[in-house]
């Protein structure tokens, strides 16, 4: 059930209406917690990306049981979130009773541990015998592979680091540990965010769970139209570009060079409305249930500087990494070598947070040297003359833009396998390399090109993001009147659908 | 902001709601009515090529693959003519179509009633509500998604079989219920689908971005096989694959022992077959019945009273077409091969010719019953 199926409206609008019927806080979180746990069950059952996942899960449960039938792939993935949400809430509780330093930490490291251990061994395990296996192999000494089959829990990178967040908040005297074990169960499992982020604060959310929400407080128009920019930006977009970037990234090199960066282009173009418009969907679903969540975008394609792109992208875990890795490292009170470590392993860290292979890995390094080079930079241009800066000020979005470009080779060039052996094909170097023979040293002379229509929609579509990020088209629609938006609202979904292709391919950050 | 006078600000909430749903409807209906029919495989190349030539025909074939690749028009038409009854006929099989879909691509055959239309051999099949879960986001099941077919859809659903005495009745009856209501749903999801024109602008944006133009439909005529009449071979091995054949032989087996039950389904099946025989005779046509050559347990039959009135060509009696059942004329337990659909066409040709002759075709055609 992803946010852009029909299925997802009907169980919505039953989940809103009962949700605001309810009269007790209590009651409200209890059935937010049920419906929280159903979403996830659809997803697990079966996969976001199959068509089993329409299937209604306790109906799927029963039936395997009773029929004797093997039970659906991942049946056990809730017993890891509640797993989570217990050992969480027992830490909240050992650190808060803890009467010296010593305890307080004691507890604090099984938080991590647990957290981290089951996150490493889920994400990995597997990847790290490979990494062994490949380097044995580089060395001459062969063995036989041994792996385990292992699925990767739905939005385990997500709900860990929000538990995370939580102890390690408590630990440092932020926020008092939760009494009430149900609040933390709705915070961790809160159906909008749970699969795909923004990865929420304890110290933002759990204040909200508290307080029964006021319907009067939600103001439905913007909801209904952060939704709608949401869904545009997923099915009309992201899916639309999907099949050019699919076809470029498979066979880089049979493309020429204006194909081979509409391809990367349009791979930026994907990846960005894909996530926002999954995190536009969530937080408009949120708050009209009465709950605000964090902002995880800010046009981070018209950054000025790749420090400025992080404030800006994916907010929510860059912030994450910020106060709970870097600082915890040490940040930037040493050295400047110590501060570029830090810098270095935070953003190695962040990339491998993203998957499990070592083309993540590069993307985090690359982008932890353009934050160490950009450091420098400021270091050694702040007293420059205006001239300097003002020409620097032109040129600087296309060049962090296109550092940016680079740097998403390596996260969408992931190794190609064979459907039935799974064998490996092609590997994400080879395809990034050839990708990057292309955009960086100009060199592609393939047979096949893409339409120019693909520049014009490129250009179209970059002009409305610029106008959107001068808010020029902020706030028109909230002067009009109530009937007039509703009209345009409902036009507007019509036209929407009409663009939607018939099959959707799931979130990409829900991999993660 | 607000320009409402004060009995409205009251309902404004309905108001608002009930205008984006106005506006909505009349934005799809819009899109809707600009739209051509979507490009389906083998249904769009059909219905173009009966819209061109309506007036050519006077024999159709509707029905799923075991018209499709069943029956060939040029040969029937030979034989027909033989047998001095000279025919034009083309076969609107689709493998895969059943009722209601069959219903519907009729009622978009007949959009422009073909003037010369005399017979209309129709597949009998009851109502599955199962779409499958290959099929669900395909434009293929969504193009037949009209009104009329979901309350037909909706019927079906909500008709559960007669309740025995057994003591897991409701436990059943339930069960039932609950899957019928599953696979409703994800009809109701299709009917959405249809009526918003659900990715139907897709193939624009593919169009504009990618460089190759997808060939017309008119231009695959490789889907209307040979003389554009609609048949084409299935494409598949022509002998029957071991695993097949193993199934087959038991089914045979079983079906010797004993034969299909003549299976009257639900009422919602009867009636839609029955509509589609009422729009058939409001044309002036005959339609003629066509159990196909299966090994099925039960065949669906028209009701009694119907089958008086109209010709009931049953083809799953084994005893009566043994040629029909031979390994060398199958492909599985239900399709015959390109050689079986050669022996499949001259016994069809045969035993219509003997059923106009013993009832002295052409009859003045019974009138539709006024509720269908």
């Amino acid at each position: 059930m992803l946010f852009v199926q029909f299925r997802f409206l009907v169980f919505f609008l039953i989940v809103f209406a009962i949700h605001w019927m309810l009269r007790g806080n209590t009651a409200r979180k209890i059935w937010l917690l049920i419906c929280s746990h159903f979403f996830y069950a659809c997803l697990f059952l079966g996969g976001p990306d199959s068509a089993a996942s329409d299937a209604f899960p306790p109906w799927t449960f029963y039936t395997a049981l009773t029929e004797g039938r093997p039970l659906p792939t991942g049946w056990w993935f809730p017993f890891v979130l509640w797993g989570s949400t217990i050992m969480d809430y027992v830490v909240g509780l050992g650190i808060g009773n803890a009467n010296n330093d010593g305890r307080r930490k004691a507890w604090l490291f099984v938080s991590l541990a647990v957290n981290l251990g089951v996150l490493a061994f889920f994400k990995y395990f597997n990847w790290g015998i490979d990494s062994v296996y490949a380097a044995l192999d580089w060395f001459g000494l062969h063995t036989s592979k041994w792996t385990l089959a292992i699925f990767l829990p739905y939005g385990i990178s997500f709900y860990t680091f929000q538990s995370m967040s939580y102890s390690i908040d408590v630990y440092r005297r932020r926020m008092e540990p939760v009494r009430s074990f149900l609040d933390l169960a709705f915070f961790i499992s809160f159906f909008p965010q749970l699969v795909a982020g923004p990865i929420v604060r304890a110290m933002t959310f759990l204040p909200q769970v508290s307080v029964k929400r006021v319907w009067a407080n939600v103001n439905v128009r913007a909801c209904l139209a952060l939704f709608f920019i949401g869904f545009v930006k997923k099915a009309c977009i992201s899916e639309n570009v999907a099949p050019i970037v699919d076809a470029y990234f498979a066979s880089p090199g049979r493309y020429d060079l204006y194909s081979s960066f509409i391809g990367v282009i349009f791979y930026a173009v994907q990846i960005y409305c894909d996530f926002s418009g999954y995190t536009d969907m969530a937080i408009a679903c949120s708050r009209l249930l009465g709950y605000e969540l964090t902002l995880n975008f800010d046009f981070p394609y018209f950054s000025r500087n790749i420090t400025e792109f992080w404030r800006k992208w994916h907010i929510s875990l860059s912030t994450w990494l910020r106060d709970y890795l870097y600082i915890s490292l040490g940040g930037n009170r040493g050295s400047k070598l110590f501060t570029y470590r830090n810098l270095m392993i935070t953003m190695l860290l962040g990339g491998l947070w993203h998957g499990a292979s070592w083309t993540f890995v590069i993307w985090g390094g690359m982008h932890g040297l353009a934050l160490v080079v950009h450091r420098e930079w400021q270091r050694l241009t702040e007293n420059a003359g205006a001239t300097f800066h003002k020409v620097m000020s032109w040129i600087a979005v296309p060049l962090t833009f296109y550092w940016i470009l680079i740097t998403w080779v390596f996260f969408r060039a992931q190794n190609v396998y064979d459907e039935k052996t799974r064998e490996l094909k092609t590997s994400g170097f080879a395809i990034a390399r050839e990708v990057l023979d292309a955009i960086c040293l100009f060199d592609s002379h393939g047979p096949r090109s893409f339409s120019l229509s693909c520049l014009w929609l490129l250009m179209g579509l970059a002009v409305i993001h610029y106008a959107n990020s001068r808010r020029w088209l902020a706030n028109w629609w909230q002067r009009i009147p109530d009937w007039a938006f509703s009209a345009l609202l409902g036009a507007g979904f019509a036209a929407a659908l009409f663009f939607v292709p018939a099959k959707y391919k799931p979130f990409i950050y829900f991999q993660f | 902001m607000n320009c409402f006078p004060r009995i409205f600000r009251v309902f404004r909430g309905g108001f608002c709601l009930l205008l984006f749903a106005i506006a909505f409807c009349i934005v799809c209906a819009l899109i809707g009515k600009a739209l051509p029919f979507p490009e389906i495989p083998i249904v769009s190349q059909k219905l173009l090529q009966m819209e061109e030539r309506h007036d050519d025909y006077d024999t159709l074939f509707i029905g799923s693959s075991r018209i499709h690749y069943q029956v060939i028009p040029t040969l029937f038409d030979r034989l027909a003519a033989e047998q001095g009854f000279p025919t034009r006929s083309f076969n609107a099989g689709v493998a895969g179509m059943r009722p209601p879909e069959d219903g519907y691509f009729l009622d978009r055959i007949l959009q422009k009633p073909p003037k010369n239309l005399r017979w209309v051999f129709i597949e009998l099949a009851s109502i599955r509500l199962n779409v499958g879960e290959e099929k669900k986001q395909t434009m293929r099941a969504q193009y037949w998604h009209d009104w009329p077919r979901l309350t037909m859809l909706w019927r079906r659903a909500t008709t559960l079989k007669p309740v025995s005495k057994k003591k897991d009745t409701w436990k059943r009856a339930a069960k039932e219920l609950a899957e019928s209501m599953g696979e409703f749903l994800d009809h109701l999801e299709l009917f959405v689908r249809h009526q918003t024109n659900f990715g139907r602008g897709t193939i624009l944006t593919s169009r504009l971005l990618s460089k190759a133009r997808p060939a017309k439909p008119r231009r695959l005529v490789g889907a209307l096989g040979e003389n554009f009449a609609g048949w084409i071979p299935t494409g598949r091995p022509e002998e029957m694959i071991p695993e097949n054949r193993a199934t087959y032989d038991q089914e045979l087996a079983e079906r010797r022992a004993q034969p299909a039950v003549r299976d009257l389904a639900d009422p919602v099946s009867q009636q839609a077959l029955e509509t589609m025989i009422a729009k058939v005779e409001r044309l002036g046509a005959t339609a003629i019945l066509v159990v196909p050559p299966t090994t099925n347990k039960r065949n669906f039959f028209p009701r009694p009273e119907r089958e008086q009135r109209s010709i009931v060509l049953d083809f799953g009696e084994l005893d009566r077409h043994p040629e029909l059942f031979t390994h060398e004329n199958r492909l599985d337990s239900d399709h015959v091969n390109t050689a079986g659909a050669h022996v499949f066409t001259r016994i069809l040709v045969q035993r219509w010719v003997e059923e106009l002759r013993a009832r002295r075709h052409p009859e003045p055609h019974v009138p539709a019953p006024a509720a269908l």
